[in-house]
């Protein structure tokens, strides 16, 4: 091979790279997009852990005389049918909706892993056996398992975490197999072999990080369907526990009814669900494209 | 191709009875007795016990399960605990909705969403990129029944252009042949029941195909870029090829494998969002259906519907894989 | 590139804003007109002459039920849908005066039938001139083949056991059924002979499942076929189905979609005869807010039911309410005084005592019902044949906490499971988890610690509630017909198989005695003061806390007119018309 011989000054972006993730995360704090994601996750998450500084109110209990205010200065976001203010419990479900929803990635991320890893990682029989099953669960809507299982579990914050992880552990485990059969073939594996490696160092010390990568980012777009899902569940009925806890899905179920006389009540919910899951979208977007290997160039 | 696609419909047939045995196992492993589902408050113990038996619901299992699938293979899927109804001719009724509001989610979300995405694609980063970018990340975020609610609102009560609910208005007196709105209305001949029935068709489709609208979208518009940089566009540019055939020729034949992927996927969630928009918009289809049939433990139901479900899943993502083979040469099927 | 992103999200947030602004301001208007009950003065529907107008023949109603029908066949449900549906099209020998919840009529029967001064002898005089609507003469034969048919339903098979009120009104099908034999001295006259006098056997036959069928349909469209998988006919999707007296008849039944009946144009009472030319009644409107929306944009011009909370948006949009008048149901907390053999602390009069004072029933009713739901004086509504009005303790802090006191409760008693249902709409429930929270906010105050729990009503609730597994439940019970024996003795308190109803554990020899003398007594006066007597019993020991009386209200467009509703929502549709 001939060295280059024309010298020519080196773009930004080509400095010298100090590995994956830092390059990502600088590509990425430059993305203007992601940046406006990055905020929108944070003021909920700094919103649900300040919730009882922010407001003074119980949001789990109130009183019938208050019920269906409208927003005023004592009541920021109006009340509820119960008599609860609404702007606490929007503070306060931001808790349990960020947490539903990324447990139940998490769920849907560790089964996936495992599923992906074994049958991509060992192959052969194994593979197909696996990719059998994700088959299966594949052929049931995901709706239908998520109703399964709380039918099997009952309900309750777990329950729901799992039938929503389960029905996104098909597709982290096929993205994940995926790479792996492609990483099998890469020159660092086959390097790795020839100096007698065993397999499963191979696979998690050399394989696995390099593969985790597009599950990173659909994990990231997970989160914003993944609080929806827990929505939509609650509207089939199939909502988590105790009612009196204040739940982005459950809030938005129990106002449905009201939109025409208390379309506050639908916004504010609603508008959190939305906006945090812009926010989890746009930083996904934003990963991927500071993840994806072509814009390194 | 043709071993292909023999090969592929032979390695169906485990996963369905895979499927079936799991089923059956899970279902009847539930908490709760389809009995009680079907008495209600007007059970009594002696009640029970016969319709149990009547049921058949004291055989040992593995008998049950035998029995049902000698009868699967006489083409006989059973009938509901709860109302004695045969799965067969509840389907025929039912399916057809949930087909019509498939199709036409489906028909708004590729026919907006394709041209729209390919647009966003050729011009990346301008006011129509921007718009869409927000418009889709909306209809991803927003919950569906609060989009139809909203939408029935609107269009239905305050500015009354369109119908609340319903596949078609009682009153034209359209009598019911095959269960499709459209096909029953064009039976008759009378344009206003076409009309009537379109416009049924309209709020439910949008609500529906929503989501699948946005993400065909931004696959679209990120295929078309990614596309649009190759340098075998580049290479026919350079020929003075018209803007016009480099996009239908080149561009836009590779756009499709993505979309068409996405489509085959798709059909799951799909199933998903028409349980909730029947609900919203009282539409008489298999979506409600198989959710009521799990909280009444209506076991046959249950099982005959999802295998169903999975026969066309399966089905659905072979086509799609065989025109993903016609879209790309490269692709070769031993 | 920022900026332009920015701008156009920016420019979306606020459409979405602003119309979100709009949608708030539609509020009420002064109170719409709403419908007077029990307008009719005769003793078959007849139509509402107060208007002074004259009604237009034609058109088509669209309404919205709550639900779709069990069964084709009256014969088979226990369900509100298909007994509404039936009204119309089936006919008994006695019926209930529109508009009222326990008047009883001559409807068949020329007249009141005469009765023996054993009460074990029936005799009714048949109406002539009346024609099945398959155009099989009405007569003492059609009578007689209907209820042997009944009698004769084979316990074991599905017919048995999908037919819940044969036996449930005359003890049990075959020999077991209190009625001894059926005779026609003449082609119009039938006399039923009974084993044991039954208080309840005129007020009983008024249910649609003792309507009259045609004898030649139900054994031409083979109705007794069994299992009713193979059952056309109670599918309604033989040549012919439902086939009665009535002023409408069935034309077609798509299931989950909608029931369709058309005008009877040989119905024997010309002077009550339909107006409309059909009705349609949509059965896929389960969600509340979907009807309301159907209604305020004309896609129905009828909903059987609304809820509560959308009767004030119903009002602003010009839909008239119906106003039905007497409550036929109860809803309350039940408590039971043992589960699996143990005693739980509400065996304790004081804490039962305690918690019915610390409840603000009040202001329940005011924030999830509906504005003629009421504060129940007793264990049945007040229009209930056999009612006595009680003193009931109202909402004190002062006496929850005295009662409560004396029960001496240690803490980890004081932590109980309140239980709800999900999935599930009940008139006199039509919103569980909220009540469910507001009781448990007031049992909070109270000084108890509570746990919510729910179960789906359909798979789980029901059968746990009845057989006792719930130690603190929302339950209530809407009557099958309006009578005390419904109410305390089927419903609620009644001994079966010599134990106390397991839902509630409550043992009182002496009250369940009151009440079987009463089912027994030969006159209703009799009867109803054994009923008050068992009331007076239940009271002094308050085994579960009323909570409400409510009428469910339904609402219907300008369009229509001459509807009489009611309370236990048996209703005729053949005083409606349409305008244009």
């Amino acid at each position: 091979m001939a060295a280059p011989s024309i010298a020519v000054t080196p773009p930004v972006s080509q400095r010298a790279s100090r590995g994956l993730w830092r390059d990502a995360g600088r590509r990425l704090l430059r993305n203007g997009p992601a940046l406006i994601g990055l905020t929108c996750i944070l003021v909920f998450v700094l919103g649900a852990i300040l919730a009882p500084v922010l407001s003074s109110y119980d949001p789990s209990l109130g009183q019938l005389a208050d019920a269906r205010q409208t927003p005023s200065l004592t009541h920021l976001m109006g009340t509820d049918l119960l008599g609860r203010d609404e702007f606490a419990r929007v503070l306060y479900g931001a808790r349990l909706s960020l947490q539903l929803g990324t447990i139940s990635v998490v769920f849907g991320l560790a089964f996936g892993i495992v599923i992906g890893a074994a049958a991509g990682g060992l192959g052969g029989k194994v593979d197909g056996v696996l990719m059998r099953i994700v088959d299966v669960l594949l052929a049931v809507p995901g709706i239908l398992l998520a109703i399964g299982i709380v039918a099997w579990l009952g309900r309750g914050q777990i329950q729901i975490m799992l039938a929503v992880g389960v029905s996104y552990t098909p597709i982290f485990a096929r993205l994940l197999r995926g790479s792996l059969l492609a990483l099998r073939e890469a020159d660092f594996v086959l390097a790795g072999r020839s100096i007698g490696a065993s397999r499963l160092r191979i696979l998690v010390r050399h394989m696995l990080p390099n593969a985790l990568t597009p599950l990173i980012v659909q994990a990231t777009l997970a989160l914003a369907t993944a609080i929806i899902d827990v929505a939509g569940l609650g509207f089939l009925g199939l909502g988590p526990g105790d009612p009196r806890v204040a739940e982005w899905g459950e809030m938005l179920t129990d106002s449905a009814r009201f939109l025409q006389y208390a379309p506050y009540l639908i916004f504010f919910p609603a508008a959190a669900i939305v906006i945090s899951a812009i926010g989890f979208n746009l930083v996904g977007d934003g990963l991927r494209e500071a993840l994806d290997p072509r814009l390194r160039r | 191709m043709p071993r292909y696609i023999v090969r592929r419909i032979l390695g169906a047939i485990p996963i369905l009875f895979g499927l079936s045995i799991a089923l059956f196992l899970f279902l009847h492993l539930l908490p709760g007795d389809p009995a009680t589902a079907i008495l209600g408050q007007h059970a009594t113990p002696q009640l029970i016990a016969q319709v149990r038996a009547n049921l058949g619901l004291d055989e040992p299992l593995y008998l049950q399960y035998l029995g049902y699938l000698g009868r699967l293979l006489h083409g006989d899927l059973g009938a509901s605990f709860v109302d004695s109804r045969t799965v067969v001719s509840e389907f025929a009724t039912k399916f057809p909705a949930t087909i019509e509001l498939t199709v036409g989610a489906l028909i708004f979300a590729i026919g907006l969403g394709i041209p729209l995405g390919r647009l966003a694609g050729r011009h990346p980063n301008g006011w129509l990129d921007g718009v869409l970018t927000v418009v889709s990340l909306f209809g991803i975020s927003v919950p569906i029944f609060v989009l139809g609610y909203a939408m029935v609102y609107l269009f239905g009560v305050e500015l009354h252009w369109l119908p609340a609910v319903g596949q078609a208005d009682p009153r034209l007196g359209v009598p019911t042949v095959t269960h499709f709105a459209i096909i029953d209305a064009a039976l008759t001949g009378r344009p206003v029941a076409v009309v009537d029935a379109l416009a049924h068709l309209i709020l439910p489709s949008i609500a529906l195909g929503t989501i699948p609208f946005a993400i065909i979208t931004r696959i679209t518009r990120a295929a078309v870029i990614d596309v649009a940089n190759e340098d075998y566009v580049r290479t026919a540019r350079a020929k003075g090829l018209t803007e016009q055939r480099v996009d239908r020729r080149h561009i836009m034949r590779n756009a499709w494998l993505p979309v068409t992927t996405i489509i085959g996927l798709e059909v799951g969630g799909l199933l998903a969002g028409a349980v909730i928009t029947e609900t919203v918009f009282a539409w008489n289809g298999v979506g409600s259906w198989v959710v009521s049939a799990v909280e009444n433990h209506d076991y046959i139901v249950v099982q005959s519907l999802v295998l169903i479900f999975a026969v066309i899943f399966l089905s659905v993502n072979l086509i799609v894989d065989i025109g993903y083979a016609y879209l790309n040469p490269r692709i070769r099927y031993a | 590139m920022i900026t332009k992103r920015f701008g156009a999200l920016l420019a979306v947030l606020g459409l979405a804003l602003s119309a979100c602004g709009t949608a708030g301001t539609a509020t009420p208007t002064a109170a719409a007109p709403t419908s007077t009950p029990g307008s009719g003065a005769t003793a078959t529907p007849a139509p509402s002459a107060s208007t002074g107008v004259t009604p237009t023949n034609g058109g088509t109603l669209v309404v919205g039920l709550d639900g779709d029908m069990a069964y084709a066949d009256p014969s088979l449900v226990s369900d509100g849908n298909s007994l509404y549906v039936a009204a119309q099209v089936v006919q008994g020998l006695v019926g209930l005066k529109p508009g009222t919840i326990a008047d009883v009529v001559p409807v068949l029967a020329s007249d009141m039938p005469t009765v023996s001064s054993d009460g074990k002898t029936y005799t009714f005089k048949l109406r002539t001139g009346v024609n099945f609507q398959d155009g099989t003469p009405f007569n003492a034969d059609a009578v007689i083949y209907n209820y042997q048919r009944w009698q004769g339903f084979d316990p074991k098979s599905d017919l048995g056991t999908n037919d819940y009120y044969y036996p449930a009104v005359f003890g049990g099908f075959g020999t077991a059924s209190n009625i001894v034999s059926i005779t026609a001295p003449d082609e119009q006259t039938v006399v039923f002979q009974l084993k044991a006098p039954q208080s309840n056997f005129l007020l009983s036959q008024t249910l649609q499942v003792f309507g009259i069928q045609s004898p030649t349909a139900l054994k031409t469209m083979n109705a007794n076929a069994t299992p009713l998988a193979g059952n056309k006919y109670a599918h309604g999707q033989a040549q012919e189905n439902m086939v009665g007296t009535g002023p409408f008849m069935f034309k077609e039944w798509v299931t989950g979609d909608h029931i369709t009946l058309v005008k009877n144009p040989n119905y024997w009472d010309t002077a009550n005869a339909a107006h409309l030319d059909s009705i349609t009644f949509n059965v896929g409107l389960k969600d509340s807010t979907a009807k309301l929306q159907a209604l305020q944009s004309g896609s129905i011009d009828f909903a059987e039911t609304i809820a509560a909370t959308d009767v004030a948006a119903a009002q602003g949009a010009g839909l008239t309410i119906v106003d039905r008048g007497d409550s036929c149901n109860l809803g309350y907390l039940g408590m039971n005084q043992s589960i699996g053999g143990k005693a739980t602390i509400y065996a304790d009069k004081n804490v039962r005592l305690g918690i019915a004072s610390a409840l603000n029933t009040a202001s329940y009713i005011k924030a999830f019902y509906g504005p003629n739901d009421k504060v129940p004086q007793s264990w049945m509504p007040p229009a209930t044949i056999g009612f006595k009005a009680e003193t009931l303790p109202t909402y004190n802090a002062q006496t929850a906490q005295s009662d409560l006191a004396a029960a001496n409760l240690t803490t980890a008693q004081k932590a109980i499971d309140l239980y709800y249902p999900s999935n599930v709409v009940r008139p006199y429930m039509p919103d569980p988890k909220d009540l469910a929270q507001a009781i448990a906010t007031d049992l909070t105050s109270a000084g108890f610690t509570v746990t919510l729990k729910t179960e789906d009503w359909g798979s789980a609730y029901v059968n746990d509630a009845t057989t006792g597994k719930l130690p603190l439940f929302l339950f209530g019970w809407t009557c099958d017909w309006a009578g005390a024996d419904d109410f305390i003795y089927t419903g609620f308190f009644g001994y079966q198989n010599g134990q106390p109803n397991a839902q509630f554990g409550y043992k009182n020899d002496q009250m369940n005695q009151d009440m079987l003398n009463a089912l027994a007594a030969p006159t209703q006066d009799q009867a109803n003061q054994d009923w008050g007597q068992a009331q007076d019993l239940i009271a002094q020991d308050m085994p579960t806390v009323p909570l409400v009386n409510s009428t469910p209200p339904g609402a219907y467009t300008a369009k229509v007119h001459g509807f009489v509703g009611a309370g236990n929502l048996v209703e005729y549709f053949n005083t409606v018309w349409l305008s244009q």
